[in-house]
């Protein structure tokens, strides 16, 4: 289902001053509040990210992974791009190629599939992408 | 504009696929909808198109009833969501899902819709509550009955006891063509012919989704007819979608629903080269529309985006309203 958008848009893997940073997109025909988000993920060329470096900046504001479940007012427009960061200097550098694999989980909090559970649908992205 | 037939319309649902490949702005969709005729009735799914829903600026307000009036277009229904399940922990409790509503009848109210649509999970309970805010604000709130919900369904059965009590105008339903499907869409089959089903396994699930026998016996006939035809875990449960997404409710039973009815999704996935919809029957509803005196509104509402990637909303929208024209004339 909505094949077309792509959960990491291809080629948005930059190598930062802090770290690296890739665009993604919410792979759903509506907007959600980040505390929809279930899961999210990252593996960099087959290594885990550990989840403490990870933030998402959308709206203009950055967040930490352990701070969604509680952001159920901060909506993602479903149009737009969030920022993925990993916050390790170094970690990829300017025209590297990297495998990049994100999982991102979500929630469709108004499709009940039974007592207390909702739709959740789990997107899988893994990819080459060469960090400008 | 005859008010002696339903009024045509269409939903900006039916352009996800060119909205989420950001190929038009909000006003360009509006703008194209008055270009191609493809009105004058427009739905808008709050939470898809509307930038800080559930809440509405004053100014974009304004901006969206201007719009409409420079374009002779009328709001028909909004659609609202109770994203009930928005916390981890908890799901929203009373007040919440009263507040959260709530906010999205203003909204309805402040763009000018007449109707709200939203979903029947919410139980009688909850939505009698709704009434005064929906009477206090103008809004008809109408619970979309989409695929598998039908007119014996215990759910609505709950609801329609649940109007003739109150017997407020303000509350009803949007009957969406899901549940009064011949057959599941050409384009779900080709869906399940990519993910590597074959031929016998189509054709065994169609035959299974012709019977006339309670799902949990579908499911347990798809999963054998998987194994016989080897199709893998990710085909089956795309067989078993098609047993909650494509409803069998005979067409005539719609005119049970109509007294309780303030807007009409007409849901299709593909209108052909023939001007058809092969697996609605849209000649056989609008017949009914037309001789049971319907005269509110109905949305063109594509949904062959679940199936594809092609952003042709706009073209098959354009292909409903000339069917429909068709079949509405005289």
């Amino acid at each position: 289902m909505l094949e077309i958008v792509s959960v990491v848009v291809d080629d948005s893997l930059r190598s930062t001053e802090s770290g690296c940073e890739v665009q993604l997109r919410l792979k759903w025909y509506r907007s959600l509040s980040l505390s929809c988000i279930d899961k999210l993920e990252v593996s960099l060329d087959r290594q885990a990210v550990d989840p403490g470096l990870l933030s998402l900046e959308i709206n203009g504001h950055e967040f930490k992974l352990e701070e969604l479940d509680d952001l159920v007012e901060e909506y993602w427009f479903v149009q737009d791009f969030a920022t993925l960061k990993i916050n390790q200097p170094g970690i990829v550098k300017h025209g590297e190629s990297h495998n990049v694999h994100v999982t991102l989980a979500v929630r469709y909090p108004y499709i009940p599939i039974g007592p207390g559970r909702f739709l959740t649908h789990i997107n899988d992205y893994s990819a080459v992408q060469v960090a400008h | 504009m005859d008010n002696n037939k339903p009024v045509l319309g269409t939903t900006l649902f039916s352009f996800t696929n060119e909205w989420l490949q950001r190929m038009y702005t909000f006003d360009q969709l509006i703008e194209k909808v008055a270009e191609l005729k493809l009105g004058p009735a427009v739905e808008v799914v709050g939470f898809q198109s509307i930038r800080g829903f559930p809440d509405v600026s004053d100014e974009f307000a304004r901006h969206f009833r201007d719009l409409l009036d420079h374009h002779e277009l009328i709001p028909s229904c909004l659609g609202a969501n109770c994203d009930i399940g928005r916390r981890r922990d908890r799901l929203m409790g009373e007040d919440e899902i009263l507040d959260y509503l709530g906010r999205q009848i203003v909204s309805a109210k402040k763009l000018g819709f007449p109707v709200m649509r939203i979903q029947i999970f919410i139980g009688p309970k909850i939505f009698e509550k709704i009434v005064p805010l929906a009477e206090k604000a103008g809004v008809h709130v109408a619970c979309e009955l989409h695929s598998p919900l039908g007119v014996d369904h215990p759910e609505v059965v709950a609801m329609r006891e649940c109007y003739d009590r109150i017997g407020s105008e303000f509350i009803g339903f949007i009957p969406d063509f899901s549940c009064t499907m011949t057959t599941p869409p050409n384009s779900y089959w080709d869906e399940l012919r990519s993910a590597g089903a074959s031929e016998g396994l189509i054709d065994a699930a169609q035959e299974i989704w012709l019977t006339d026998r309670p799902n949990p016996e579908k499911y347990a006939a798809l999963a054998d007819a998987g194994a016989r035809f080897e199709g893998g875990p990710g085909v089956i449960g795309q067989l078993n979608l098609a047993m909650t997404m494509f409803g069998q409710m005979p067409v005539a039973r719609l005119a049970e629903l109509l007294p309780y009815t303030r807007h009409i999704h007409g849901k299709f996935y593909e209108v052909d080269a023939s001007g058809c919809e092969p697996s609605i029957p849209y000649p056989e509803l609008m017949v009914l529309l037309k001789k049971q005196g319907y005269h509110g509104t109905i949305s063109a509402e594509w949904e062959g985006h679940a199936f594809s990637a092609g952003t042709i909303g706009i073209q098959q929208v354009q292909a409903w309203n000339a069917m429909c024209t068709r079949l509405l004339a005289n």
